[in-house]
């Protein structure tokens, strides 16, 4: 979380604005890594510069620690992979105490994902972090925990009820994730912005499975996992465009980006910002090399600010 | 920031150890002379081609200068992409990974006990080890491998599951009765998980409390931040083997 003055926000190479602002909140460039795929900031911070990035979705957080599923865990897929973690975490009162002072001076944004079984524990782990970091995303969109989580985020009531709640429980502005898998993204993204959510996120993972044909044995322990990975990609474009042309509240757009042109994608079809998530586990420098193609794509394009070119497909 | 980053080394020596394991000599851009028992045991994490989504972690099996030896087994596409790679191509790897194995800390006889692909990640501790006895166990005597390596580098016994070379049964098992002969101080093993229950045992019933364990899982991004790789440690903790291990202290992971 940086306290900074934040004169970083024009890249210090080109004289293009890669700044992008949600929810009154300056990024210096609207590329950000995905919850789950860069622990809590220290781990990624031992392999990339992230005050390079806009923002970091830190680790899924929950009020009680989390053991998370058994294994195995993890299945390759074809341009992707399956995970069933199951929101494994060390619980708010570590996270507060012995995680957050190692992070708070990482010059960059610092965005705390929470999780809950219970409306009344999404609250009260939102105001247990007080205003320590920069906004919350609202998890409603796990798809590999039993209780809560997706079951809020698959019902439009029950995500503005949430949604509503928690607004009254923090100071932050609130990110909510949503889940792909509804029938209609749209209907869930009003209804988030109905309980007054202040920018949304999407898309989480595609519930999957696979299967070993030889075995004949469900590859995953938990039977089904979240699909992730550059084969999402379209389903992704196709919602962020959907969920824009029907809120009015800016969008994070995420799933499957490899590349900048994949962050461009996103951009163009609304987004104001994008998170990278499975690219980072395939190579820990993707984020990096993707602010550096996206940058080579604004030249390319002649594009001065990223404002310009937010939705700008036809 | 570490150097762990992901960088092309060439393939420069490539052998067949068996009908579906190979041996593997890469070129790197660090000379490890100095530095070869602080790299014991850590792994490198391999990108497998396109048709492959995740990098495939392979223990370091020796280390000579600044070129790094990784045997392994063709178990799914992942490895049969590497196994299809030819001297002169490059594989892209993110390296070195993880915690090996600590002989800093070492005085008096090692017991080195290896399973199957499992005495891999052993061989280098085999060499740089001054005192140790090795007990390798195999299926049969046509799935051995490295036990003449093995034996040019420290007195070693091999176990064979049906008796066709050596001791019938399994290592551990021949390694317990070598207590009767050796003071053992240290134990480090690698192999089937209930092969290194048994060795979990036989160091607590010895009295051993150095006994280091090195763990296979699959992984996703070896750099601890995906947590799709963990153990259970006896605190009760889910722990990601790619940082935290793949060598863990015996007495500090459950099994169960």
């Amino acid at each position: 979380m940086s306290s900074s003055n934040y004169d970083g926000f024009h890249s210090a190479t080109a004289e293009i604005d890669t700044s992008v602002e949600i929810a009154g909140v300056l990024f210096k460039n609207p590329i950000t890594a995905a919850s789950g795929t860069c622990g809590f900031g220290t781990e990624l911070a031992r392999h990339i510069d992230v005050s390079k990035i806009g923002a970091i979705f830190l680790k899924g957080l929950t009020l009680e620690p989390r053991l998370g599923n058994p294994l195995p865990r993890v299945a390759e897929t074809t341009a992707g992979m399956l995970n069933s973690v199951g929101l494994q975490n060390p619980g708010a009162d570590v996270f507060i105490n012995e995680i957050l002072p190692q992070i708070k001076h990482l010059d960059t944004r610092l965005i705390a994902n929470i999780s809950g079984n219970t409306a009344d524990e999404y609250c009260r782990l939102a105001e247990k972090l007080g205003n320590e970091v920069d906004m919350l995303e609202i998890n409603v969109s796990c798809p590999n925990v039993k209780q809560g989580c997706m079951a809020f985020g698959t019902s439009a009531s029950a995500v503005e009820s949430l949604v509503c709640s928690i607004k009254k429980s923090t100071p932050l502005p609130i990110i909510v994730k949503l889940s792909p898998n509804v029938t209609d993204i749209c209907e869930i993204a009003k209804a988030a912005e109905a309980g007054g959510a202040d920018a949304l996120s999407l898309i989480n993972t595609l519930l999957g499975m696979r299967i070993d044909v030889r075995s004949r044995k469900i590859v995953l322990h938990n039977k089904v996992g979240g699909l992730s990975g550059p084969c999402i990609k379209p389903v992704a474009i196709r919602m962020v465009w959907q969920v824009c042309s029907c809120v009015e509240i800016p969008v994070i757009g995420l799933g499957g980006i490899m590349s900048g042109e994949d962050a461009a994608e996103f951009i163009l079809a609304g987004a104001s910002a994008v998170s990278v998530g499975t690219a980072t586990l395939k190579n820990p420098r993707a984020l990096i090399n993707i602010c550096s193609e996206f940058e080579d794509y604004l030249k390319s394009q002649g594009v001065s600010r990223v404002k310009d070119i937010i939705g700008g497909a036809v | 920031m570490d150097s762990s980053l992901p960088l092309n080394m060439k393939i420069i020596e490539k052998s067949k150890l068996s009908d579906d394991v190979y041996s593997m000599w890469l070129k790197c851009p660090v000379d490890f002379s100095g530095s070869v028992s602080e790299h014991i045991g850590k792994f490198l994490h391999i990108e497998c081609g396109e048709s492959n989504f995740l990098r495939r972690p392979i223990s370091i099996c020796q280390i000579d200068g600044n070129r790094l030896r990784i045997a392994f087994r063709v178990k799914g596409s992942g490895t049969r992409f590497m196994a299809s790679a030819r001297v002169g191509d490059s594989l892209n790897v993110l390296w070195p990974c993880g915690k090996g194995f600590d002989i800093s800390s070492v005085c008096g006889k090692s017991l080195i006990i290896g399973g199957g692909i499992g005495v891999f990640p052993l061989y280098q501790l085999a060499l740089s080890l001054e005192d140790c006895v090795c007990t390798l166990g195999f299926q049969d005597e046509n799935s051995m491998f490295f036990q003449k390596e093995f034996s040019e580098a420290c007195p070693t016994f091999v176990a064979t599951d049906d008796g066709s070379c050596g001791y019938r049964g399994f290592a551990v098992s021949l390694a317990d009765e070598l207590f009767e002969k050796y003071q053992f101080k240290n134990i480090f093993a690698c192999g089937p998980v209930p092969m290194l229950r048994k060795v979990q045992e036989l160091a607590a019933r010895n009295g051993i409390s150095n006994c280091q364990i090195s763990l296979e899982e699959r992984m996703a991004c070896g750099i601890g931040v995906c947590m799709v790789c963990v153990c259970r440690t006896v605190y009760g903790e889910n722990v990601p083997v790619c940082t935290c291990g793949p060598v863990f202290n015996a007495a500090e992971v459950d099994l169960s």
